[in-house]
Parts: structure tokens; C-alpha cells; sequence
């Protein structure tokens, strides 16, 4: 072995080992002191007003809900984007792929913007402009729409995830072959028809595995809900898109930062991390079987 | 290079099922077809042949209009189907594709289940009823040559089938809408020789019932089915006529440097 090679091999070992301690550490920490709080009662009740006690079960409530409303709003324009992206827009006459480079350059912008801007953002369009404006349209007297909720954070989390889904639903759909659009075009198919019955069923597992991903990024953001509908404290389950929520992410920074006692929050504190991290890890999981299923077609 | 091509088709009264006439064809600017005319007889067998890069295919896929589908391609000319321009105004590109059907170099069936490989132009031109789909899916396989070797399996994947057998389905999916020209884009280039004589076999079956215009880079195989040969260098076409006349004694040097092996 040469000196290079053993410096290598040196340098390799302690690069592992400090990845393999941080990792270590950090389930270690939240295993030891998240483990003996959980059970199932943690799942099922609200925390109480100290932050010591109760359970979790309004932010994992919450958490559900902004994550379902952002999908739903989020990935068809992600996934119509996507589309038009990859099979339109360089069809589309003389304007169609220069307005392509425009997307596609402002949706590279928007997967660099810090999440606290989305929350900023957030907060200044759908909560002031878009809410105070339909009060002002219905005549509510209190605010009624201008205020944060589970709709505004919802859209905001959408807007955050749209590049995800984009991205990975363009490439998903660039990398099916054209044989099979001609063969489809080739017996009379029309495009609408080749896209619905053809492209779409052999990219669905590559634009799945954004979805997924863009539901992992979406489901562990905070900033982006700060201001515009996460609540410190609200042990009720929201009954309406305009209520506020609680949410696990928005939950782990309350319980560290704004417990009256922040030693006797600590067992709760890394239960809730735990559940996070579980999560998100499943999460990831299914979006690595997915991409291994769509690599598999391709 | 603009004298016109040898034509040594008999000149008969009987209007082609196709007639080609100036038809050019440019990628962004650059011509990679210039002024080719030449007919499709009604039910016979054309074999566009010549060197690699030399437009033949560029000319089958003008005749269906898949040029339409590549932004930056422009075709000139008429492509005359039963005397009327495929490329007039009025007329739907996806109408003239039914009339027209197209068999590719690869085998390209969709990762679906056989029958739904067959059924798919019949599907997307609006048949829904089942009885109707499964007789003419059966019909379109058994036209292909295909029916015996798959009839138990019409639910399995198109994708395990060998290639020769891909490329028979594929010719049944473009048969199943019932085409009236079949254009056949090297359909053997990706083959193993067994499969090839199965696919030439076909098409010499069909010859008499559907016009068939087929692209090739094997002059053996233009001698074994070829009703009509035309040849086909730099862009242009060369010589046309009755597959015999231009494969034994063509007329142009330039035929005779390609089917006397001194060219390809």
C-alpha cells in the first residue's frame, strides 16, 4: 500500500466513524429519552396546559391534515406543470420552449428560497392579501379569512413543494421513450390520448417518488406554517380549513423553547422528535422503493 | 444533383394507392429530402432502399405526417392517399395515421398486456364494445400470424414475448385499425434470421390485400419481397421501378454502385 492509498484509507475510516456517531447520537439521545414516554395514550390525547403531560395527538392530527390539503392542492398543478413541461411546451409553436426556459429557471428559483420566505410569503399574500381581501369582498366584520389556518399554511406548504413534484414529474416523463409515443401517435392516437394512456402509466412510479418527496419535504417544514396557521397551544382538533392547528414540527420547537419547564418537557419533547423522525423515515422509504420500481421500467 | 429520377414503373392508367410527388423534407433548415415522386401501387410491395442517412426513412414517416410531431421538421410537396393530399388544410393528421398505418425499426410495444397492445388504435378511435374489440383483436393477430403462438396469453404482459413476436404484435396493433397502407420501417433490422423469414413470410402474405412500403438496407431482402424498388441517395431518389428491372439492370451508375456492392 502506498502512502497515499493508507492516507486514504485513514482519512475514509474517520470520515465513517463521524458519520456513524452523529447518527448513533442522534437516535441514541432520542431513543433513551423519547422511548419510555411513549404510549398509546401519547398517540391519542392532547397535551395538557403545562406541556409536560397528555399526549401529541392534535399536533399528529394537524400535521395529517396540512399535509393532505397541500398534496391535494400542490401536486396536480405540479404534475400539469410537469406535463406541459416535458410534451408541450417544446411543440408549442415559436413561444412554447422560450417560455419553458422561463419555467423552468423560475421553478430553480423557487426550490433556493428559504423556507422562512415561504412563511413570509405565506403570510403576506394568502393570510393579508388574498384572506383580508375575501373579507373585505364578503363584508365579514372580524377577520374571518385574514387570519392564519390550515388552508393558508396548506397553500403555502403547496407552493414550497411545487418544484419537487415539477422537477421530478418532467424527468419522469422525458425519460420514457419516444417508440411508444410514436407507436401510440403511429395508429392514430392523438396527443391528449398518447400522454393519458401511454406516458403517463409508464412514468407514474418516477412521478410518484416526487410526490412522495415533495409529501416528506412538506410534512417536516415549520418556517413556512410559522405565521400562517401553526398554534403553540390549541388541544381541539381544527373543524374548519380557517382554524389554526397544531403540528409536530411547530409542536418539537413549542415544547423547547416555550415550556414553563423545560427539564420536565424533555421526556415529551423527544417522544414527539421520535414520532417526527419516524415519519419522516417511512416517508423516504416508500419514495426509495418507488424510484427503485420506477428504475426498474425504465 | 436535380435531374429527375429514372422512372421505370409501366406507365398505366391505374392512379397508386400513394402518389409522392416533390416531396421534400427539412430539419431546421437543412434539407435532408429533395423532390421525390414516385407512386405506391394498389396491394403491391415498395422497397425504399440505399445507403445509411440517405432520407428513406425520412420519406416513409413524411407519408403518415410524423413529421408533424418533430417541431422543426418542415415537409413540402403532396402525399396523394386515393388522390387526395394527406398534407391538404383541412385534412386531421390523426385520420390520415388510421389510413396509414407504421411498423418501426424496433419492436415497440406498450407495457401492456398483449391484448390491450392490439386493442389500443381501436380504443383511442372510440370502439368500447367488447365483443367488437376481442373479434377484431383476434383478427388482427391472426392477420399478423400471430394468433396460435399467443391465443392462451392475450392477458400477459406484450413484454414477454420474444422480439420476433414483438414485432409481429406490432404489426397486428397497426393491422387492427385496418390500415389501407402499411409502411414498414426496417422491420427485421433488430431481428435474428428465423424471426426475419417469419416477418417477410407476413408480408408477403398480405401482399395483394393492403399497399405496403418498407424500408431497407438489405438488398436480399428487397429481392425477396419487393414488388417495386426504389432507390434512394443523398436526399434523393435515384430509380424507381419494378423491383427486377432496378435490382438486375439498373439504369443510373450510382444504382448500379450500390446493388453491385461497390456503395453502401
Amino acid at each position: 500500500m502506498s502512502r497515499g492509498d493508507r492516507w486514504l484509507a485513514w482519512g475514509s475510516g474517520l470520515a465513517l466513524a463521524i458519520v456513524l456517531f452523529a447518527t448513533s447520537a442522534l437516535f441514541g439521545v432520542t431513543l433513551f429519552e423519547g422511548v419510555p414516554r411513549l404510549d398509546l395514550a401519547f398517540f391519542v390525547e392532547a397535551p395538557d396546559a403545562s406541556m409536560v403531560g397528555g399526549g401529541i395527538a392534535p399536533a399528529l392530527v394537524g400535521t395529517a391534515l396540512v399535509t393532505l390539503l397541500m398534496t391535494v392542492a400542490g401536486v396536480p398543478v405540479g404534475v400539469a406543470t410537469g406535463i406541459w413541461l416535458a410534451e408541450y411546451a417544446p411543440r408549442a409553436g415559436r413561444f412554447g420552449p422560450r417560455l419553458a426556459v422561463l419555467v423552468r429557471a423560475a421553478v430553480a428559483n423557487l426550490a433556493g428560497v428559504p423556507s422562512i420566505v415561504f412563511g413570509l410569503f405565506g403570510l403576506g399574500f394568502f393570510v393579508l392579501f388574498v384572506g383580508r381581501g375575501l373579507d373585505h369582498a364578503l363584508a365579514e366584520g372580524a377577520p374571518v379569512w385574514g387570519r392564519p389556518g390550515l388552508l393558508w399554511a396548506s397553500l403555502t406548504l403547496a407552493v414550497l413543494t411545487l418544484p419537487v413534484v415539477i422537477v421530478t414529474t418532467e424527468e419522469a416523463i422525458r425519460a420514457v421513450p419516444d417508440s411508444l409515443r410514436e407507436a401510440a401517435l403511429g395508429v392514430g392516437a392523438t396527443r391528449l390520448d398518447t400522454v393519458f394512456r401511454v406516458v403517463l402509466p409508464r412514468a407514474a412510479p418516477g412521478i410518484w417518488t416526487g410526490v412522495v418527496l415533495a409529501i416528506g419535504r412538506g410534512a417536516g417544514e415549520v418556517a413556512p406554517i410559522l405565521f400562517t396557521g401553526a398554534a403553540n397551544y390549541l388541544p381541539e382538533l381544527p373543524n374548519d380549513p380557517r382554524d389554526m392547528f397544531m403540528h409536530l414540527g411547530y409542536h418539537v420547537y413549542a415544547l423547547s423553547t416555550q415550556s414553563p419547564d423545560v427539564d420536565a418537557s424533555r421526556p415529551t419533547l423527544f417522544a414527539t422528535v421520535l414520532v417526527l423522525l419516524a415519519l419522516a423515515f417511512l416517508l423516504n422509504l416508500v419514495a426509495s422503493v418507488l424510484r427503485s420500481r420506477a428504475r426498474r421500467m425504465a | 444533383m436535380t435531374e429527375t429520377a429514372v422512372e421505370r414503373a409501366p406507365r398505366t392508367e391505374v392512379e397508386p394507392k400513394l402518389r409522392i410527388e416533390k416531396l421534400g423534407v427539412a430539419y431546421a433548415g437543412r434539407v435532408a429530402v429533395r423532390d421525390v415522386s414516385f407512386g405506391l401501387p394498389t396491394n403491391t410491395v415498395t422497397a425504399l432502399i440505399g445507403p445509411s442517412g440517405c432520407g428513406k426513412s425520412t420519406v416513409l414517416r413524411a407519408l403518415d405526417r410524423m413529421h408533424d410531431e418533430v417541431p422543426e421538421a418542415e415537409v413540402t410537396g403532396r402525399v396523394l392517399l386515393d388522390g387526395e393530399d394527406v398534407y391538404a388544410p383541412h385534412v386531421d393528421p390523426i385520420e390520415v395515421r388510421r389510413r396509414i398505418g407504421m411498423v418501426f425499426q424496433k419492436p415497440n410495444p406498450f407495457p401492456k398486456s398483449i391484448f390491450d397492445n392490439v386493442a389500443f388504435g381501436l380504443r383511442v378511435g372510440g370502439l368500447r364494445n367488447r365483443t367488437e374489440l376481442a373479434a377484431r383483436v383476434e383478427e388482427a393477430l391472426r392477420h399478423a400470424a400471430l394468433w396460435d403462438e399467443v391465443s392462451d396469453r392475450l392477458g400477459k404482459s406484450a413484454l414477454g414475448l420474444s422480439g420476433g413476436q414483438q414485432q409481429r404484435l406490432c404489426i397486428a396493433r397497426a393491422l387492427a385499425v385496418r390500415p389501407e397502407v402499411l409502411l414498414l420501417d426496417e422491420p427485421t433490422s433488430a431481428l435474428d434470421p428465423i424471426a426475419t423469414e417469419a416477418i417477410e413470410a407476413l408480408i408477403d402474405r398480405l401482399r395483394g390485400e393492403i399497399t405496403m412500403a418498407m424500408v431497407t438496407h438489405s438488398l436480399a431482402q428487397a429481392r425477396r419481397v419487393a414488388d417495386h424498388v426504389a432507390f434512394f441517395y443523398l436526399g434523393e431518389l435515384v430509380e424507381h421501378g419494378e423491383a427486377r428491372e432496378v435490382l438486375e439492370h439498373p439504369q443510373d451508375e450510382r444504382t448500379a454502385a450500390y446493388v453491385g456492392g461497390r456503395v453502401g
